[in-house]
């Protein structure tokens, strides 16, 4: 039952007339293995570049050096760019968010700005499809629209010393009436911070 | 049925067998292998415990001080160390013995061997001192001693020396049988090696321009983006380059073990080759959240991601159809009954049908990971190692111990210690894997993230809970699997000399067609090479070429250690 | 079911020694990982769209 150690000579065919031998039902396979990566392509493909669940692109540069001083993210925080429209500039560094807490108006559509003066960080807010590595020297862009009232924690989600752990800070989607409250009620930025600082010290 | 034992094609008939030096020197490579995966994966489950609030690492300080220490540990002995070793020891007994015909160079073997080992030697060093923390992806501008970088330079440098020591001996194979296409097992192994040269030029690159440097103080700061992109230039393929050997025993010996043969040997040489153009310009898959990196370049790659999962489909058929072949010879019958007539005795191919069984959906993660946006939903989260930990630490790692369970008793002249033990590893790693890996991925869905000691996190709620503690258990049953194995391969090492035939045989198998059936443009390594550095310069020459003239070394990392 | 397509060729009268057996218990293998993969890959492009654009 066993095929013959050798061939002989003579019976082998022509290297030209050599074929693959193979079976019917494994081209068959090989027809559905195709038709199955190409319809999975075509579907990422038209969810990326045709209905916005894009990634991020090449955005721009900083000097790592200087970026915590210099620039936008010097202040970091939410900046308001038009009627729903916002921009965040957040600092990612060793080993905590600034800002820690992000509080933003329902319907917002902010276009997120992360980079790192020191070690590679993550940036994914849970709950949503803003994931980003962030880089020192580049600058981590995504724009997303918070439709949902609640808290969003922006976790760290690469490694980056011994507190990696502790490194997160919280979206805060509100209604508008809140929003508007809180912006008129003199809280400025670095106070939001100093709260959630003393609730992540009492926490741990 | 006839049990003989024969080379795919034996033309030329010797039955050469390994010398005594090539048995030590392939030993030497297996138990250096594990050796390494016995203490990385020791240090596994305390990741694993940790997630329950169960933090053991306290009380092995001053051995082991962090959570990151160990992880560390283990990603470099589990992932670069077990399986780099073992897969250059097993493809020299491929080479040999797939060729029946001594290495032809054999001093080019044992040059590769004490690179290696002297590079491992260096890298241990400062990962023991804690004072290498910087886990198996060492991302700029984390920095570690230099002795970590040199160290693994030089075990890739020794695995390149080993390499062409595997090219030669099949050349002069090929020299002394001209028209006779190579047998397979030697042929697999080194378009490995040959795919692994390539792949690992990337990180040659970032060893020697950057990282080396910077360590040593010569250069003050990296340009962490282009570190990235040197680096996963190899990541990816360094999958492959795990996952082949173990394809090598999928195809060319468990339908052999199995008591069948193989399915078709043109499309398993075919997806050898394809492996060999399609997987190194697929990087940036690992970079799609990237900053720094066009989107249509990492769509491309996505494409190409998609063009390597072809050859593993390719494999699923193959593979399986062997192993049915082989069932249905022993009086399988059914659907999927025919499934119970596999030798579910032989601790050797349990090892394999289990590792190929979580492969399918080791598979399927994968795939999830390499579809472009999909991707946001599992980067960077525990969704990752659950994935990897279906790939390289079950399909490639279980296959590798089959493979110990018979190779070594083989190369020792003994017969397995403990068939009923080792079965009972087989199956512990399975489970242990199913619940750990499904808890995982469930866990990266709900947005936690990896390579995080999430009992100490703040951040993480109550959802997440009844996850954890499956990962802990899923640890705890792995734990068991892998005291069982070292405790088999010591038993087995030791174990009384018995005589030759006593010894586990080579399993080699034929294929249900005559391999000097396949079409000569299969065996043959210089078109295929040619496509591969088309495909390599097309996917990224530009993006390389743009990221090295945009270099810019402005980043020193942190004035302090951070761990 | 009882399946016996398993053909020999015992190679010695000459002809290329091919052997035919028809894979059915792997096709079927195979069907259900097609399903599989289209099941979990789709259960995770569902999240995707589910959580958000981000252009």
């Amino acid at each position: 039952m066993s095929a013959p150690d050798t061939l002989e000579r003579e019976q082998e065919p022509a290297d030209e007339h050599l074929t693959m031998g193979i079976d019917p039902w494994e081209k068959n396979w090989m027809l559905v293995s195709i038709v199955l990566l190409v319809v999975f392509a075509a579907a990422i493909t038209v969810a990326g570049f045709a209905a916005g669940f894009q990634l991020p692109g090449e955005e721009s540069e900083v000097d790592p050096r200087t970026v915590a001083t210099e620039g936008p993210w010097a202040e970091p925080g939410l900046r308001e760019l038009g009627e729903g429209r916002y921009e965040a500039y957040i600092l990612a560094q060793a080993w905590s968010f600034a800002p820690r807490e992000l509080v933003v108006p329902i319907g917002a559509e902010v276009d997120i700005y992360v980079t790192s003066p020191d070690l590679q960080h993550g940036f994914k807010i849970t709950d949503t499809n803003v994931n980003m590595q962030i880089v020192p020297g580049q600058v981590s862009k995504l724009s997303f629209t918070f439709d949902e009232i609640g808290e969003f924690p922006y976790i760290c989600t690469e490694y980056c010393g011994s507190a990696h752990a502790a490194m997160f800070g919280t979206v805060k989607v509100v209604s508008q009436a809140d929003f508007d409250a809180a912006e008129s009620g003199a809280t400025d930025t670095s106070e939001a911070t100093d709260t959630s600082e003393a609730t992540a010290e009492a926490q741990g | 049925m006839t049990i003989t034992e024969r080379a795919p094609s034996t033309v030329g008939g010797s039955g050469y067998d390994l010398s005594r030096f090539e048995r030590r020197l392939i030993g030497v490579h297996l138990f250096v292998a594990i050796i390494a995966l016995g203490i990385g994966s020791l240090i596994g489950p305390l990741q694993t415990f940790e997630y329950s609030n169960v933090n053991l690492y306290q009380y092995l300080e001053p051995v082991l001080q962090s959570y990151y220490q160990g992880l560390s540990l283990h990603g470099v002995l589990n992932a670069l160390v077990w399986t780099t070793f073992f897969i250059v020891g097993f493809t020299t007994f491929t080479t040999i013995r797939g060729l029946r015909r001594p290495l032809r160079h054999p001093r080019i073997n044992v040059a590769g061997f004490a690179v290696m080992l002297i590079g491992l030697l260096m890298a241990a060093v400062p990962l023991l001192l804690d004072q290498a923390t910087v886990l198996y992806t060492f991302y700029a501008p984390l920095k570690a001693s230099w002795a970590f970088y040199v160290g693994l330079t030089l075990v890739v440098v020794g695995s390149w020396i080993s390499g062409l020591g595997f090219f030669l001996t099949l050349h002069a194979w090929r020299k002394d049988n001209p028209g006779v296409r190579s047998p397979f097992i030697a042929l697999a192994g080194v378009i490995n090696a040959a795919m692994w040269q390539i792949a690992t030029i990337g990180i040659a690159v970032q060893m020697l321009t950057m990282l080396i440097p910077w360590s040593l103080g010569l250069i003050d700061a990296t340009d962490p983006q282009l570190a990235r992109t040197y680096f996963w230039f190899t990541g990816h393929p360094l999958v492959y380059f795990w996952l082949l050997p173990a394809y090598v025993s999928w195809y060319g010996m468990l339908p052999k073990q199995a008591g069948g043969k193989l399915f078709s040997d043109s499309l398993a040489r075919l997806s050898f080759w394809m492996f060999l153009i399609v997987s190194v310009p697929v990087g940036f898959h690992h970079q799609f959240v990237d900053p720094g990196i066009p989107q249509v370049w990492k769509w491309l790659h996505a494409v190409l991601t998609y063009g390597v999962f072809f050859p593993s489909l390719l494999t699923a058929f193959t593979v399986i159809a062997s192993l049915e072949y082989a069932a249905r010879q022993r009086g399988g019958t059914g659907l999927i009954g025919w499934v119970r007539a596999l030798p579910w005795g032989d601790p050797s191919v349990t090892t394999q049908l289990l590792a190929g069984i979580l492969f399918m959906f080791g598979g399927i993660s994968g795939l999830t990971n390499a579809s472009y946006n999909l991707n946001l939903v599992v980067h960077n989260t525990a969704w990752v190692p659950g994935h990897f930990h279906l790939t390289v630490a079950t399909a490639v790692t279980l296959s590798f111990i089959g493979i110990t369970y018979w190779m070594v008793p083989h190369l020792c002249g003994t017969q397995l210690w403990g068939r009923r033990v080792a079965l009972v590893q087989a199956w512990t790693w399975f489970v242990g894997m199913v619940i750990f890996s499904n808890a995982m991925h469930m866990l990266g869905l709900l947005g936690a993230p990896r390579r995080t000691p999430l009992g100490e996190a703040l951040y993480v709620p109550d959802e997440w809970n009844g996850h954890l503690l499956r990962v802990s258990i899923g640890g705890a049953i792995l734990l068991v699997s892998v005291i069982l194995y070292l405790v088999v391969m010591y038993k087995t090492f030791r174990a009384p000399k018995v005589e030759a035939a006593l010894v586990p045989e080579v399993p080699i198998a034929e294929s249900l067609r005559h391999p000097q059936l396949t079409p000569v443009w299969l065996d043959r390594f210089k078109p295929w090479l040619i496509a591969a550095g088309l495909l390599v310069v097309l996917s990224y020459g530009p993006q390389l070429v743009d990221q090295i003239m945009d270099m810019s070394l402005n980043s020193p990392g942190p004035d302090f250690k951070v761990w | 079911m009882s399946t016996t397509e398993v053909q020999h060729d015992d190679g010695a009268d000459g002809a290329l020694p091919e052997e035919h057996f028809k894979p059915t218990g792997t096709i079927f293998v195979l069907v259900l990982f097609v399903a599989t993969i289209i099941l979990l890959w789709a259960s995770v492009y569902v999240i995707l769209l589910s959580r958000g654009v981000t252009l």
